[in-house]
């Protein structure tokens, strides 16, 4: 090998390495191998916690019920809350869109509901959700969080 | 013309075995080149329609042929009825699967382009086998690609755009026959009725006649360029569809963006000095990957003491290739003031006037996926570049100095990888954008007044937002996070 093909190998090899990861993760997704294919989030809760709004609304059209509680890992929302709900997740996000979609979608029942996460929004300090939700309604400061919080500790 | 016209790669007397032609080393570098190709459909194809930039305008595909076609040679500003075609042909086409015939589309687009790519290239033996990474790798890796591949209309004009440049340059530099002919016209003819930047076309036949390419005959060219003295007739004096404003819309100008108003502020009274800024800035785009869309990203961020990681991945990956042109051309100085051109020379300077004419066709605002077509052919010109000076050089005898080009090779290599890696990454990353889109589409929808109370926009949203939501997640591109990664 001469001088100069070896310094054109150095140019090649970096860029052959590079197409051979595409090609794996390429071939990995294709093939179904889970490594690559796992979504991020275990279920609707976490996603909407984390604001993706779109594998949210895909999870809850697979099945998931987005009034129920769900276990929530402790890096997506925090250590002290472990179980929420859909649209008590959604919060975290602080996303005022993704609300309105779980609200046109159903996620929010009866009046009950909306004024519990009326009040967990003005908890988190998110006036707008919060007059969304249920306008003008006085809440009692803590008690909303406090209560996700109660639901999160092992019994 | 002077030069050797029959024989595109005339090359002097194989030394070693690694510049013998093999059949092997061809299809080695075909089976690489289609595995860049099946890497890039496969990110494609995770990405659902947009809504943004196609919802409407398949809306308007819902008409006939014949109210479509007229209605863009009787409207104002643009004539693109080629566009509208190619949209019509796979609207129809589809019966439905939107998704699935569009994203099909872009994905058989990128596999002809890499095809294209590789027949004007004609890797015959090992040593070029070894350099087609680099050629894919600045093809795919310039910024002025990314955009041919991020978005849809549903169909890329863009991209249409750079495969007629190339299926040009390709006839350009066959032997003549009289098809050679035909076929040409009718690329110059979907161009230019495709999109504004066509007319480029037009531009690679005739620097490639200039260099000797005999491809297209006398009469060919003629032909050729009665048409593009027609394609003016018709639009300005004919239809009279003229051309858009210009200033319109907001331009990169600077360390920032200026609006419309700004412009017309700053540049009302001498319109020319904002028309150069464009056409130099769109130069140095793809020479050095900097100024991006008009605006001198890494200089502001080095000024303010924070220059974007992978902005200087950038700037140094062009910088690395713009030298390897600089170096073929201060090594073929004698034999091109002596007008003699072989095929590696005749590709390094198609370059210029594509570059050239390129950057004066966006005169009016700077926008990188527009200089598609020339960064298509940098791409080119930086493998027959590479080919030329590995082509009989013995190397550096000193130590230190040939030391030093491991280093760059290195570089050169490695900053090149990054930014194709990094285009991967960032077509996952839209896949995951245009989702979102569609979860908030009853909103942009109220913002546009878009009317969807006919069946068919009904029709169309659901299918649309269907296919967009009820997909598999896209999972993050490993290394998504890391600070190189444009």
């Amino acid at each position: 090998m001469s001088r100069t093909t070896l310094a054109w190998w150095m140019v090649a090899a970096p860029l052959v390495c590079a197409t051979c990861l595409v090609a794996a993760v390429a071939a990995g997704e294709r093939g179904g191998w889970a490594a690559f294919t796992a979504p991020p989030f275990l279920n609707s809760a976490e996603a909407a916690a984390a604001g993706d709004a779109a594998t949210m609304l895909w999870m809850i059209r697979l099945g998931d019920n987005p009034t129920r509680v769900y276990p929530v890992r402790p890096h997506l929302i925090s250590p002290a809350i472990l179980r929420a709900t859909t649209v008590e997740a959604a919060m975290w996000s602080r996303q005022i869109s993704l609300i309105r979609v779980l609200d046109r979608e159903g996620a929010i029942i009866g009046d009950d509901d909306r004024r519990g996460l009326a009040c967990l929004a003005v908890d988190l300090e998110l006036p707008e959700v919060a007059e969304y939700l249920a306008p003008g309604l006085g809440c009692a400061p803590g008690h909303a969080l406090a209560r996700l919080a109660a639901r999160s500790r092992p019994e | 013309m002077r030069g050797d016209f029959g024989a595109l790669t005339a090359r002097p007397a194989p030394t070693d075995a690694g510049e013998r032609p093999s059949r092997l080393a061809s299809a080695t570098a075909c089976g690489y080149a289609l595995v860049v190709a099946a890497g890039i459909a496969h990110f494609l194809l995770a990405i659902p329609i947009q809504l943004t930039d196609s919802f409407g305008n398949m809306l308007k595909l819902e008409t006939g042929w014949r109210d479509l076609l007229v209605r863009e040679f009787t409207q104002r500003s643009y004539m693109r009825p080629f566009l509208w075609a190619e949209l019509k042909l796979v609207y129809d086409a589809s019966a439905g699967h939107y998704a699935a015939w569009f994203r099909g589309t872009h994905a058989l687009q990128v596999l002809a382009l890499v095809c294209l790519f590789l027949a004007l290239l004609r890797p015959r033996t090992w040593r070029d086998a070894l350099l087609v990474p680099l050629g894919l790798g600045v093809l795919i890796g310039l910024h002025t690609f990314r955009g041919t591949v991020d978005e849809a209309f549903p169909i890329n004009t863009f991209l249409t755009i750079v495969l007629c440049c190339l299926a040009a340059a390709n006839l350009a530099f066959l032997r003549h026959r009289w098809w050679v002919d035909v076929l040409a016209s009718v690329v110059f003819a979907v161009a230019a009725l495709t999109v504004e930047t066509g007319l480029l076309v037009w531009v690679v036949f005739a620097a490639a006649a200039l260099l000797g390419a005999r491809g297209v005959s006398r009469a060919g060219l003629g032909v050729l360029t009665a048409m593009l003295a027609g394609y003016f007739v018709l639009r300005f004096a004919v239809l009279e569809v003229g051309a858009p404003g210009l200033m319109e819309r907001a331009s990169g100008y600077g360390f920032g963006i200026l609006e419309p108003r700004e412009l017309v502020e700053r540049f009302g009274d001498a319109p020319w000095r904002f028309y150069a800024y464009n056409i130099a800035s769109s130069v140095l785009t793809v020479l050095f990957s900097e100024p991006r869309g008009g605006v001198f990203r890494l200089t502001y961020g080095a000024i303010a003491g924070q220059p974007e990681p992978s902005a200087i991945v950038n700037v140094l990956a062009s910088l690395g290739a713009t030298t390897l042109l600089v170096l073929f051309a201060w090594r073929r100085r004698a034999a091109w003031r002596a007008k003699r051109f072989d095929g590696d020379d005749r590709l390094v300077l198609l370059f210029p006037p594509l570059l050239a004419a390129n950057a004066a066709i966006s005169y009016a605002y700077t926008k990188d996926v527009i200089m598609s077509p020339a960064g298509t052919f940098f791409a080119v010109a930086v493998f027959a570049a590479a080919r030329g000076l590995i082509r009989g050089g013995a190397g550096p005898r000193r130590p230190w100095t040939y030391a030093a080009v491991l280093v760059c090779s290195l570089l050169l290599g490695t900053t090149w990888a990054v930014r194709s890696v990094s285009l991967h990454r960032h077509l996952r990353e839209m896949a995951r954008k245009v989702r979102t889109e569609w979860v908030y589409a009853d909103d942009w929808f109220a913002r546009e007044r878009i009317d969807l109370t006919p069946v068919a926009a009904q029709t169309l949203l659901r299918r649309l937002r269907d296919d967009a939501i009820n997909r598999q997640p896209p999972v993050p591109f490993p290394l998504a996070h890391r600070v190189l990664i444009d």
